[in-house]
């Protein structure tokens, strides 16, 4: 991939397309776009990081390529921790590239409960084919190493349906250093899929530039306003004249900047997510997580309500996920490579907002999860200690402060009669999700079926906080079929682009 | 805002440094901690800082008034810990100086090699050279 395109002083410009984002909503969108030969400008707040500069230590990849170096909370009566990519990419760039399909089931409620017009199983089908083929969702091959057999072995024992998990690979060698961005290139991000094919087709990327705001006039919004870091290491300004714009920034800055923008109807007010509590399983033989693949099954028994499954372990990490209860477990940093960590996520029923205030980049977050998500966390807790304990665990230790951890499989059920200790769970989540949702009903929904703003001709929504709520499984995969579908929409179906995308077609 | 001190006062014993490492992965440690913190979104910015303040003075006041940098390991772990036992959001600001302490301090190559573990650096070479390997077989 070329180098991202950096201002040389203050610019103004039109062009046909303004992509905000370049995750995995906005490099589909941008695809689509620069296939239909139009003039597209992509903004990405975060910096371009090549395969090749991938950084070694964990500490320098938060620093670079993570939003506020992971320290992004929902505030609310129980925080919950959240991260986001924040580089050329987006959260492509440090996920674990987890590919789960929509289950159709899933597809055709949204479609009949939020009245979404051509939506369902098979309308998204071709796709979600597309998101497949792009990252090349596939099953990695070899060994996957004890930490993916614990929780084979667990399913197979409890009579619980384990499911390997497609991921966008090629040719992965197991480096375990997804959360650092891919140093080999096997990960199929962004940056290694779709976005190289955009700046192929004439794409301008403007690397390290924030878009802040939107002008509106009337139905239209008339440019894109936006901060940029200069080659010359000086912030320039920079106006871009769009005739459409596409908003891609995510879950949580998708919306801000259309609230800052004086975009408010339905806007920020329903952000969803999947609550996730972890634990630190120990056993007698050696695990060797932090030396092999994060765990590459998951328990599917629950889902879609609750899914369990495994996090990725390094040095880094394990160190951190002791912090909870520190005076007890630090001696468990000498036992790292016969431990493991594993989680148990939940599709939340809780509602969060997104509120901008003058001045501030970033957006405060609030979040409050509903007594089912506390209900379903205490199961789905007390379901993978007992996975731990059916694979041979001595101890688990849930992610509470205080608590001393359980030593048998009957200890797990402890929080499923008198609930999770609220003000002592530690949450965490990286699926956010329908903070725009997309519907027929204009009345609940921030966006028509395909991601055009209510009231607006030009301003369309294509990345997560289009889902109409939490699906229950890797967002990656709806995110980027959702995307697809509203820029192809926008360009075939009668938008003034449409007949500038039909006569380049047809050059 | 974030003192050596207070993260010195947060490092594990183990694996046992040598005085030159020692000061060579606090400092390394200290940065992060700054650095992550001054990117944190302004509003948890304002927080955290308001309570280490509190941190602070509570240090100050169980020390007998001591000098940060004078008081011993043991003492600072303990004055810590009963400022982790007090009402939320006490616990969760120590928490947090301790997540971001660990993770830095075992993903130091220092401490790494101590532990037995290949670094960050070494893996991601290997890792590199197998992959170009495997391309060139795959070719």
């Amino acid at each position: 991939m070329s180098p991202s395109y950096r201002l040389d002083g203050p610019v103004e410009t039109a062009c046909d397309v303004v992509v905000i984002g370049s995750g995995a909503g906005g490099a589909c969108v941008a695809a689509v776009c620069a296939e239909a030969g139009l003039d597209v400008i992509m903004l990405e707040e975060g910096p371009f990081v090549p395969t090749e500069q991938k950084p070694a230590r964990l500490t320098t990849a938060l620093l670079r390529q993570w939003r506020c170096s992971g320290l992004t909370a929902a505030l609310g009566p129980t925080p919950v921790a959240y991260a986001e990519g924040r580089c050329v990419g987006g959260s492509t760039e440090i996920n674990a590239a987890v590919f789960q399909r929509t289950p159709d089931e899933l597809l055709e409620r949204w479609a009949q409960d939020y009245r979404i017009a051509d939506f369902g199983a098979a309308a998204l089908a071709p796709h979600l084919d597309r998101a497949a083929r792009v990252v090349n969702s596939s099953l990695t091959r070899g060994p996957l190493g004890r930490a993916s057999e614990i929780l084979h072995e667990a399913g197979r024992k409890l009579g619980w349906r384990a499911t390997p998990l497609e991921r966008g690979q090629r040719h992965c060698v197991g480096t375990n250093m997804c959360a650092h961005g891919c140093p080999t290139g096997a990960k199929q991000s962004m940056s290694n899929t779709l976005l190289p094919e955009a700046l192929a087709r004439g794409m301008r990327l403007f690397a390290e530039c924030r878009a802040t705001h939107l002008v509106v006039r009337g139905r239209r919004a008339i440019a894109v306003e936006a901060i940029g870091m200069g080659a010359d290491g000086r912030r320039h300004r920079a106006t871009l004249r769009p005739r459409l714009v596409f908003l891609c920034a995510g879950a949580i800055h998708t919306p801000a900047i259309l609230r800052r923008s004086g975009l408010k109807r339905h806007v920020g007010d329903t952000l969803r997510m999947h609550p996730t509590l972890k634990c630190v399983a120990l056993f007698d033989k050696r695990v060797g997580a932090s030396d092999s693949r994060f765990p590459l099954y998951a328990i599917s028994e629950f889902m879609p309500d609750q899914r369990l499954g495994g996090s990725i372990v390094t040095p880094g990490f394990f160190g951190m996920m002791l912090s909870d209860y520190w005076q007890h477990r630090k001696d468990l940093v000498a036992a790292m490579d016969r431990a493991g960590a594993y989680y148990a996520i939940v599709r939340g029923q809780g509602v969060g907002r997104i509120r901008t205030l003058p001045g501030a980049v970033e957006p405060v977050v609030s979040y409050r999860l509903a007594p089912l998500d506390w209900e379903n966390l205490a199961k789905g807790l007390a379901r993978i200690g007992r996975a731990m304990f059916a694979s041979g665990a001595t101890v688990v230790y849930p992610s509470i402060r205080g608590h001393a951890g359980w030593r048998r499989p009957e200890e797990c059920d402890e929080f499923n009669v008198r609930g999770l200790p609220q003000n002592r769970t530690s949450l965490m989540t990286v699926h956010l999700s329908s903070s725009c949702p997309l519907g027929g009903d204009d009345r609940r929904s921030a966006t028509d079926s395909f991601g055009r703003l209510h009231g607006h001709e030009n301003v369309i929504v294509g990345d997560a906080s289009q889902l109409p709520e939490a699906p229950g499984i890797n967002p990656q995969a709806t995110v980027m079929a959702l995307a697809f579908r509203a820029a192809e929409h926008a360009l075939a179906g009668g938008h003034e682009l449409s007949r500038r995308a039909s006569a380049e077609a047809n050059r | 805002m974030v003192s050596r001190s207070l993260v010195e006062t947060l490092l594990p014993r183990r694996p046992e440094l040598d005085r030159a490492a020692r000061a060579r992965v606090l400092s390394d440690v200290t940065d992060f901690v700054q650095q992550a913190l001054a990117m944190a979104p302004w509003h948890l910015r304002i927080g955290v800082n308001v309570l280490t303040l509190c941190l602070t003075a509570w240090l100050s006041i169980y020390l007998g008034l001591t000098r940060l940098r004078a008081i011993t390991h043991d003492m600072g772990e303990r004055a810590i810990e009963l400022f982790e036992r007090m009402p939320n959001p006490a616990p969760g600001l120590v928490r947090l100086y301790r997540s971001l302490a660990m993770l830095a301090f075992y993903d130091h190559p220092i401490v790494m090699a101590l532990m037995g573990i290949e670094s960050s650096e070494e893996r991601q070479t290997r890792f590199r050279e197998l992959r170009r390997g495997l391309d060139a077989g795959i070719r």
